[in-house]
């Protein structure tokens, strides 16, 4: 079995008490061992709540409400805390948009680091020499005076070094990264793509990448998955998306990019996300597409195959169209 | 650069006191200071998009605060029209505010939440006396329209609306007293790029149709290359390199432009096979500036003269400013 995680008809629901959000509707999709999966989409399409979900860190009132995560063939929704606990610290690891909300103030990098290594059973020094090696690993320099210290000393390129030292030390096979690279400067986000990307080769992870950043899936995704309004509206591989944009909110959304050649004038998608705590039957992307028909709104459109390995949730099939 | 632009920075610094511990006042210690803006000087003409790009921390938000009298210069002038901003009175300065209007990034906070868009708008221009009462209904539906809202929005409250409609009162806030120059500081960062793109197209559309020069602000390099016709990269407090955008984009000529440019991600096929950063290292602490050019510690092409002696702002070849030691040979790859 090459899958190292799949999930199947997920739904994850904050229940509260005025309104349901639908934040994850119906979403299915796998990660092949050894690759690096994308979830793209824009903010509050979903992405945070699917990849708490899959190893349940739902904030309350969120709920999983249906559907299926199985790591390695093992089902995790049907996990108590306890058990999933020792997954989070151990065969899944997480890093997170801003690290200053994981990392802990107060206890100097190395007792951090310590934490994590806990359930290895290391002497003292050899804790020592590991939290040392996993630092030079994420290319801090002077590993050894920087044990020492607490977050507030380092930067925010550096303390994202340091979460994922810190996360790397309990050798997860899977990495699920949130939204890593959203709050750093261009210079120092293209550092940590490519510290992310040499990591899982060195040690043989696969990776889960949530972002916004079209650019950023295309340099680090192997796969990917567009979301919309709780739902997946495409899936494919990178460059076959990038290629061939199927769905209308896929092809929409590049073109409301500036290109880096030539300056072709910005096409917006018009409007806005529509609001998640309203029952939407049909194409959640009817009101500001173009091409949406009176047939669109009837049925949630299924994920189909349009082109092979490419599936695209759209009443059309001849969409293909040069962005 | 040229005879009378519409606004100039000549040398403007603008320098913080860095705030000091009990023990360190009664210690003594000499008081520190971190200069956010160093030095800058730059024209913006009439017309003109000029966009300030660079990383975090660089200056931009500062240099823009400065230039709306939110921060007094620590030194240097600010030419609007001709005249010396920083050094006019409060009262003088007033009288000229509704000249240069700032559109912020975070639409969410710098909307009074109790507040409606009429509210917000009528007391804009009643404050700055700038529409009689009788006129005030038909303005402020004009003002609307021009960025795409409609009357019936008019009665609501900020939190009704998105993130993108929010920028567009922002925007029509500052439309409101008739502005000669609009500063854009990140107006688009907090938005989604569907939504980004309405609102950059919006931009665009003002600035051609009331002939407004902006002062546009960004840390989106493509952004940037899309909306402006000049541009000025800053690093550090200091600018680094000035000039038209497309020659500027196609050819840079300081080596932290390369950079920038080059560590952006990128949708082409060839991005993928960006294996190393295109650059090593932190920005260093803007208290302790690295000695000579503050970009030597990260440069790639860095000598002795570097690590020496700070590179002045100079025209390296027409229309195109530069300051490093040794300018990319036409430009970097
Ligand atoms: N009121 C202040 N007091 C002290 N230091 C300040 C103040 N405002 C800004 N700074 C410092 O001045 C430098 C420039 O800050 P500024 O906000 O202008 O940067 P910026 O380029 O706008 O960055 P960003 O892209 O993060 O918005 C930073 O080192 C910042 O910490
Ligand atoms: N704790 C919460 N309670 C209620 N709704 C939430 C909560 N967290 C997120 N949501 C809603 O769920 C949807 C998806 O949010 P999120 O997963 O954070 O999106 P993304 O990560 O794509 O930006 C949004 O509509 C958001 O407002
Ligand atoms: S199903 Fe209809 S509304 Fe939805 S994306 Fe396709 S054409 Fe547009
Ligand atoms: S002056 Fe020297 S160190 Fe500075 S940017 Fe130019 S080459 Fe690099
Ligand atoms: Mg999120
Ligand atoms: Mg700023």
């Amino acid at each position: 079995m090459d899958n190292i995680l799949e999930v199947e008809h997920l739904k994850m629901y904050y229940c509260g008490k005025v309104e349901t959000v639908r934040a994850v509707d119906d979403v299915s999709f796998h990660v092949e061992r050894g690759e690096t999966f994308g979830i793209v989409g824009e903010s509050g399409c979903g992405k945070s709540t699917v990849c708490k979900s899959l190893v349940k860190m739902m904030p309350p009132p969120g709920r999983i409400v249906d559907g299926s995560v199985r790591y390695n063939g093992r089902e995790l929704t049907t996990l108590s805390e306890g058990q999933m606990r020792a997954v989070r610290g151990g065969e899944i690891g997480m890093i997170f948009q801003d690290p200053m909300t994981a990392l802990n103030p107060v206890m100097k990098i190395k007792d951090q680091i310590y934490e994590s290594l806990r359930r290895q059973k290391l002497s003292k020094k050899e804790m020592y020499a590991r939290g040392v090696e996993l630092l030079r690993l994420v290319d801090i320099p002077e590993p050894e005076k920087r044990m020492e210290e607490y977050v507030h000393q380092f930067s925010g390129g550096m303390r994202q070094r340091v979460m994922i030292a810190i996360t790397l030390a309990a050798n997860p096979k899977l990495l699920i990264a949130d939204e890593p690279t959203t709050a750093l400067d261009v210079t120092i986000q293209d550092q940590i793509i490519r510290l992310i990307g040499r990591l899982k080769e060195e040690l043989g992870m696969s990776v889960i990448i949530i972002t916004h950043d079209l650019g950023v899936v295309n340099e680090m995704c192997d796969r990917v998955v567009v979301m919309y309004a709780g739902h997946i509206v495409e899936q494919a591989e990178t460059r076959e998306l990038f290629d061939h944009p199927m769905h209308p909110y896929t092809q929409g959304l590049i073109r409301s990019l500036p290109r880096a050649e030539g300056r072709e004038k910005l096409e917006p998608i018009p409007g806005a996300p529509p609001n998640l705590a309203a029952e939407i039957p049909g194409c959640p992307f009817a009101d500001r597409c173009a091409r949406c028909t009176p047939a669109c709104r009837e049925a949630l459109p299924p994920l189909r195959e349009v082109r092979p390995g490419h599936l695209s949730a759209c009443v059309h099939d001849d969409l293909e169209v040069s962005v | 650069m040229s005879n009378t632009p519409l606004l100039r920075l000549e040398n403007v610094s603008t320098r913080f006191a860095i705030p000091q511990g009990i023990l360190d006042a009664v210690r003594k210690k000499p008081k520190q200071y971190l200069t956010a803006v160093d030095q800058v000087t730059l024209d913006v003409e009439s017309g003109d998009t000029l966009g300030l790009v660079g990383e975090s921390g660089c200056g931009k938000s500062t240099l823009a605060k400065t230039v709306i009298g939110l921060y007094q210069p620590t030194s240097g002038r600010i030419l609007f029209q001709g005249e010396d901003l920083a050094a006019m009175t409060r009262q003088q300065r007033r009288a000229r505010s509704g000249d240069i209007q700032m559109v912020f990034q975070d639409p969410y906070s710098s909307l009074n939440p109790r507040m409606t868009v009429r509210q917000v708008l009528q007391e804009e221009l009643r404050v700055h006396d700038m529409c009689p009462p009788e006129e005030m209904d038909r303005r402020i539906v004009e003002l609307l329209e021009m960025v795409g809202l409609t009357e019936q929005q008019a009665d609501r409250l900020p939190s009704a609306f998105s993130g993108g409609q929010r920028q567009r009162i922002g925007i029509a806030r500052a439309l409101a007293l008739n502005p000669k120059i609009i500063i854009a500081d990140e107006p688009v960062s907090a938005l989604d790029v569907s939504i980004q793109a309405q609102v950059i197209n919006l931009l665009i559309e003002l600035q051609q149709k009331l002939g407004l020069t902006v002062l546009f602000i960004s840390h989106d390099l493509q952004v940037v290359r899309y909306i402006s016709n000049r541009v000025a990269v800053m690093y550090l407090g200091r600018t680094m390199e000035l000039g038209e955008t497309d020659p500027l984009f196609a050819h840079p000529l300081h080596p932290y432009t390369d950079i920038l440019l080059k560590a952006a991600p990128r949708m082409t096929a060839e991005a993928r096979q960006k294996k190393t950063a295109a650059i090593h290292g932190d920005l260093p602490s803007p208290i302790h500036l690295p000695t000579g050019c503050r970009f030597h510690p990260r440069c790639p092409y860095a000598t002795d003269l570097c690590r020496q002696t700070e590179p002045e702002l100079r025209e390296v070849c027409p229309g195109r400013f530069c300051a490093c030691h040794h300018p990319l040979e036409g430009g970097g790859v």
